[in-house]
């Protein structure tokens, strides 16, 4: 401080060189000239040994036709689209992996920090145990677990394995009238106090039970058939498909209004409560209102203008025939069956063919695995955030919470959750990142994510230092969008320091 | 008189009746009640609880003991620790391991206490690696060994084989080896589909044969029963009818290639002279061949059917046990005076599975092709080994295996706890109780990697002959990854976050940007660029050897991560430390050696084990480009043909191998927070 008072008044008797804001500068200066030397003589090198390699690196060949096929790409993308179009794919590809198993990660990880607490001794054991195991072993050991031994272990086509399970199923009459006995002697135990009413209807459930079983009893049966909605089996998991209908975008008008209406009605009953401290229960007003819409709209769009009859191709003419008709005799294709159909959304179950799914979405055994082997390593790291959140939180809150008077769940979403969110969110922050960092290993079971597409495109092209140049930037920008929002969200539960 | 009479208070002159507290309030049962069963819904996330973790601990243990094969690990022990390591240099592997064992026992003296309970379990360990496998050896028996002969071919499926005439084995000093004809194959397909036991491909169809012959028929008769019952959807029935139209009635397996028929000279021969040590004609009542081998080495078993007979014979045996082959690498061989004694090279081992017996001897040939051996593929022990089955095949050779390792490390850390305590009483230390052992041990911790790394990598010259890495694998190269990036990347990132706390702008920014960048991209990218751009930085790099590519990434990407661990150490320590520092004139760098850092660094202890954990496991990214690191030579290990669908156990070994290390660095990084060190020391007063 002294020597730089000194020379800013050009007092004699000071060297140059003993000045601390000189020394600083140069020494900077002679770093900075260090770090740019070197960074510029390995671009220069690798530019120069590129060129002797005709290999000039530029981004014009990302413009050019691929020649190669993704697996699972969707149907725009073939061999003949370009650089671009597979780099786009891919990166759709990491988008869905990557938001889908944030989702199911952080589902998984703040059950499973809940139970990291729990009183009950079996269900914390079991929780440390699937955390431990699952942080202190390699992802990419699991992933080769969910990919080569879960999903490769499945069934073959025939053999699929169906859920709910396909069968024709024989349930007793007497269990439909088990559970509403049970719950009317438990209100009617919980009003008057009285035990044996309880005790009571089990044991002549039981009884029934017994004598159903020893054949004293007649046996009425109801015959359930069940269909399966789900399959699994070696190529993939098999979804119902989704399809909108005509009336699909009048729907999502309507619902979209509705939310603005329940927005705008959450907000009107927040300023009441603001101003005259009355108690109104805003959500389940706001959420009433909401679904009100959805499903009032959905059942007026289904009765509005249905047609009873559809034109068909028959031997080459266009006839009109009743719509029953045409879906007796298989005449529609599926365009018009949406066109027809007067609910807003179809739900179609999967249709088994000779030797494959005649419909039904398939997700392939890569993505499955990806995404479980991702969100389940995650969620292990999650937990344990959960659990240090929830206990970072002093116990004298909880304790204060409940001698007011607060009921055991207002205490968790009032007192708890929002002190031990504060410790929870940078962390979480952290491990989002790793997710989506770590989605890059889907190159260890063959999906076709950002980073394997563009190993392909360096292979095929050659380009391989644009297409790494590219792959980190995009990585860099999935990161920082992430650090970016939960950034944010920290910032708005920081507490507000006085 | 009567109020006070009332009023007086009432005596017990009998001490009262000493009553139990209730049951439901002490020991077992209230801990039961208090942490399992306190509500209904307790109680019931207890069953449920229980339920599923007993259904997946039987599910484990039964794979485990019943269908697993463990052959993939036991004979690849070698693959998984040191990969493809020269055989002949493999003592300096030990070496290290025995130096660090020495380490990790006078450490132990040095900080912990010694534990009487941890003694005594190392010591039942090694004594039972020893005892148990011989007890075992000694009680189960061998399954026998079985191998087809005939002149008819055998068809399964799409793989049709005739019975080999002559099949080679390893036979030991000693031995007997008995050969007869299988009882009970020749009546009906049951005997024959349940063989399950070592046994010849041949052997092998003709068990598949019966078999599928047995489900086919059971299938059947299952699809029949639910197509006469109702409780079917339409889809079902049709992919039932489907499937009843497609299974045809086969023969019986035993009267199609008309089992065990005819009779069989049997010969067995010494491969090196060809001459026989015994010989029979064997019928199926025949009695049997016994014969007892002269010396280790080759034999040969010559089994023939007589002339014009159509039919299989399954011999049943014992001493004749499956082989493999394994390729190990051996430097050059010199001896004292330097002549070389082996030339470097290829080196073929000849392993019996049963015992694990090796020899090196060339297999025999018979005009100029090599003669089969029955080999570890063609075993077909797997889906029903029973709890004997399991302990004889896979328990005791696993445990022959790890025997002597224990007893060395045993020994070596015995003796490192021995210098540590000699240590301290013949030179103690002035002021701190166990001042000398801990200076010792802290330096054996620094000095023990680096040594390590020296010894297996080597120096050049006869005694140290540098290794060629791209031998490195399993384990070892984990191990010498994870190390390197810990010891390197350390300062590396020390520096970096004194770079990014610096008051000077540019480096300040560089440093930012660095670390944003490193931490903001995949660890595999990084990977990627140093196996790609190091040779084109210099062609002359371009024999740079990956190892040392893939560790350089390493330490680059783990450097940014232990950066940002020392900046939130860094930020922790109060202000006044440095202006104290400051005050008392210290220089700039000389406040952050002695100062800042050290207290930082103990903040943060806990945050930086974590990041070597984290870059343990990262390690296995290596497999990805192209190291046979833990990851990549258990890929390699279930890619050789002897070891196909063994994924699942070379998996689990591996798991287990990651999850004993990183657990026990997570717990010594517990120890060390709950100890107390890694606290900032706060003025009292």
């Amino acid at each position: 401080m002294a020597a730089a008072r000194s020379t800013r008044n050009g007092l004699p008797g000071v060297s140059i060189l003993q000045d601390a804001r000189f020394l600083q500068a140069v020494s900077q200066l002679i770093f900075a000239v260090l770090v740019v030397t070197g960074v510029w003589a390995i671009a220069w090198n690798v530019l120069r040994t590129l060129q002797a390699q005709n290999l000039t690196p530029n981004f014009a060949f990302m413009s050019t036709r691929a020649g190669f096929d993704i697996a699972a790409a969707p149907e725009w993308y073939t061999s003949q689209s370009t650089f671009w179009d597979a780099y786009l794919v891919g990166f759709i590809n990491t988008l869905r992996v990557v938001a889908l198993g944030l989702f199911l990660a952080t589902m998984m990880g703040v059950f499973f920090g809940i139970f990291l607490l729990s009183s009950n001794f079996l269900l914390r054991t079991l929780a440390r145990v699937y955390v431990e195991i699952l942080r202190n072993t390699p992802l990419l050991v699991q992933l080769f677990v969910w990919y080569f031994i879960v999903m490769l272990s499945l069934p073959v086509y025939q053999q699929s394995l169906t859920f709910p399970a396909e069968g024709v199923f024989l349930i007793p009459v007497r269990w439909l009238f088990y559970l509403p006995a049970l719950l009317i002697a438990w209100a009617a135990a919980r009003r008057t106090q009285q035990r044996p009413i309880l005790y009571g209807t089990a044991a002549l459930l039981i009884a029934v039970e017994v004598l159903s079983l020893l054949n004293v009893l007649p046996a009425w049966n109801v015959r359930i058939e069940v269909l399966p909605l789900f399959y699994a089996n070696i190529k993939g998991i098999v979804l119902p498909e989704i399809w909108t209908t005509a009336r699909f975008v009048p729907w999502l008008v309507c619902v979209a209004g509705g939310f603005v209406v329940a927005v705008i009605v959450a907000m009107r009953i927040r300023r009441i409560r603001d101003e005259t401290g009355r108690i109104i229960p805003t959500t389940a007003i706001a959420l009433g209102l909401f679904l009100t819409v959805m499903i009032g709209s959905w059942f007026i769009l289904s009765t509005v203008g249905v047609r009873d009859t559809v034109e068909v191709d028959q031997n080459g003419t266009r006839v009109e025939i009743p719509i029953s008709q045409a879906v007796d005799e298989e005449l529609l294709t599926p365009e018009q069956q949406a066109e027809i159909t007067p609910a807003p959304m179809l739900i179609v179950v999967p249709v088994r063919g000779n030797f494959d799914f005649e419909r039904g979405s398939i997700i392939t055994p890569e993505y499955t695995a990806l995404l479980l082997g991702l969100s389940v390593y995650t969620s292990a790291f999650i937990a344990e955030i959960v659990r240090a959140g929830i206990q970072a939180v002093p116990y004298g809150q909880v304790e204060a919470a409940r001698s007011i008077g607060l009921k055991y769940d207002k205490v968790l979403r009032l007192i708890v959750l929002p002190q031990a969110l504060r410790v929870i969110i940078p962390p979480l922050g952290n491990q989002y990142l790793n997710l989506a960092k770590n989605s890059s290993l889907a190159i260890a079971v063959a999906f076709a994510d950002l980073f394997q597409v563009t190993t392909t495109i360096m292979n095929t092209s050659g380009q391989s230092v644009p297409g790494m140049i590219l792959v980190m930037l995009t990585y860099l920008v999935i990161s920082l969008t992430i650090s970016l929002t939960a950034n944010i969200f920290n910032r708005r539960l920081k507490l507000v320091a006085n | 008189m009567t109020m006070e009479s009332n009023l007086a208070p009432t005596i017990y002159d009998q001490e009262p009746e000493r009553r139990s507290p209730p049951l439901l309030e002490i020991g077992v049962l209230a801990w039961m009640r208090q942490n399992l069963f306190k509500t209904w819904i307790d109680t019931l996330v207890t069953v449920v609880a229980f339920l599923v973790g007993i259904s997946v601990i039987t599910a484990v243990i039964t794979w485990a003991v019943r269908d697993a094969n463990w052959y993939v690990i036991i004979y690849n022990l070698r693959l998984f620790f040191v990969g493809r390591y020269p055989v002949s240099e493999e003592w300096r592997v030990w070496a290290a391991l025995l130096l660090f064992a020495f380490t990790g026992g006078a450490a132990w003296a040095a900080w912990a206490r010694a534990s009487r309970r941890a003694v005594i379990a190392a010591v039942v360990i090694v004594v039972a690696s020893f005892i148990i496998p011989t007890v075992i050896v000694q009680t189960i028996p061998l399954p026998y060994a079985y191998f087809a002969a005939g002149n008819i071919p055998v068809t399964s499926g799409s793989s049709t084989q005739t019975p080999q005439p002559q099949v080679t084995f390893i036979g030991a000093a000693g031995e007997t080896v008995m050969i007869r004809v299988a009882q009970g194959y020749e009546t009906d397909d049951v005997a024959l589909s349940g063989l399950n036991s070592f046994a010849d491909d041949v052997t092998n169809l003709l068990r598949a044969n019966a078999q599928t012959r047995l489900t086919n028929d059971q299938r059947a008769v299952e699809i029949n029963a639910a197509l006469a019952g109702d409780l079917l959807t339409a889809g079902q029935r049709q992919r039932l009818e489907r499937e009843l139209s497609r299974l045809t009635s086969l023969p019986p397996v035993t009267e199609t290639y008309a089992v065990n028929q005819a009779p069989v000279d049997v010969r067995v021969l010494r491969a090196s002279t060809f001459e026989p040590v015994g010989e029979a004609s064997l019928t199926l009542n025949g009695g049997e061949l016994i014969v007892t081998l002269p010396e280790t080495g080759w034999y040969i078993l010559e089994k023939l059917a007589a002339d014009g007979a159509e039919s299989v014979t399954v011999l049943q045996t014992r001493g004749l046990y499956p082989l493999f082959e394994r390729n190990l690498i051996r430097s050059q061989q010199v001896d004292a005076a330097g002549n070389i004694t082996a030339a470097a090279g290829r080196v073929n081992q000849y392993v019996r599975m049963s015992d694990g017996v090796t020899i090196e001897e060339v297999r025999p040939r018979i005009d100029g092709t090599d003669l089969p051996f029955n080999g570890i593929i063609n075993n077909q022990l797997r889906g029903q080994s029973d709890a004997a089955g399991y302990a004889r095949l896979f328990l005791a050779p696993l445990l022959q295996q790890i025997s002597i390792p224990a007893l060395l490390i045993g020994i070596a850390v015995t003796a490192g706890f021995g210098f540590s305590r000699l240590a301290d009483r013949l030179a103690p230390h002035p002021i701190l109780p166990r001042g000398t052992s801990r200076r010792n041990a802290a330096w054996l911790i620094v000095a023990a990697p680096i040594i390590a790394i020296v010894l297996i990598y080597g120096l050049g010259g006869n005694v140290l002959p540098v290794t060629e890495t791209s031998l490195w694998g399993g384990l070892l190269l984990t191990l010498f990854l994870t190390i390197t990036g810990i010891t390197l990347s350390f300062p590396l990132g020390v520096l970096l976050a004194l770079g990014r706390r610096s008051s000077l702008p540019i480096v300040s920014l560089i440093c930012t940007v660095y670390i944003e960048f490193v931490r903001g991209v995949p660890l595999i990218t990084v990977l990627f660029i140093s196996q790609l751009l190091i040779p084109l930085v210099d062609p002359r790099l371009a024999e740079f050897p990956n190892v040392f590519r893939a560790t350089i990434a390493v330490i680059l990407f783990s450097a940014a991560y232990l950066a940002e661990n020392v900046r939130g150490g860094l930020q922790s320590i109060p202000k006044g430390q440095v202006e104290a520092a400051r005050a008392l004139g210290l220089p700039g760098w000389r406040i952050t050696w002695s100062i800042t850092l050290p207290q930082a660094l103990r903040a943060v202890i806990p945050a930086l084990v974590g990041q070597f954990i984290s870059l343990y496991k990262d390690t296995s990214l290596v497999a990805i480009v192209g190291l046979t690191d833990l990851t990549g030579i258990a890929e390699n290990v279930y890619a050789q043909t002897e070891y196909i669908g063994l994924r699942r156990e070379g998996l689990l070994f591996i798991a287990v191998i990651y999850f004993v290390v990183s657990f026990s660095m997570a717990t010594l990084s517990r120890r060390i927070e709950r100890s107390g060190a890694g606290v900032l020391r706060r003025a009292r007063l």
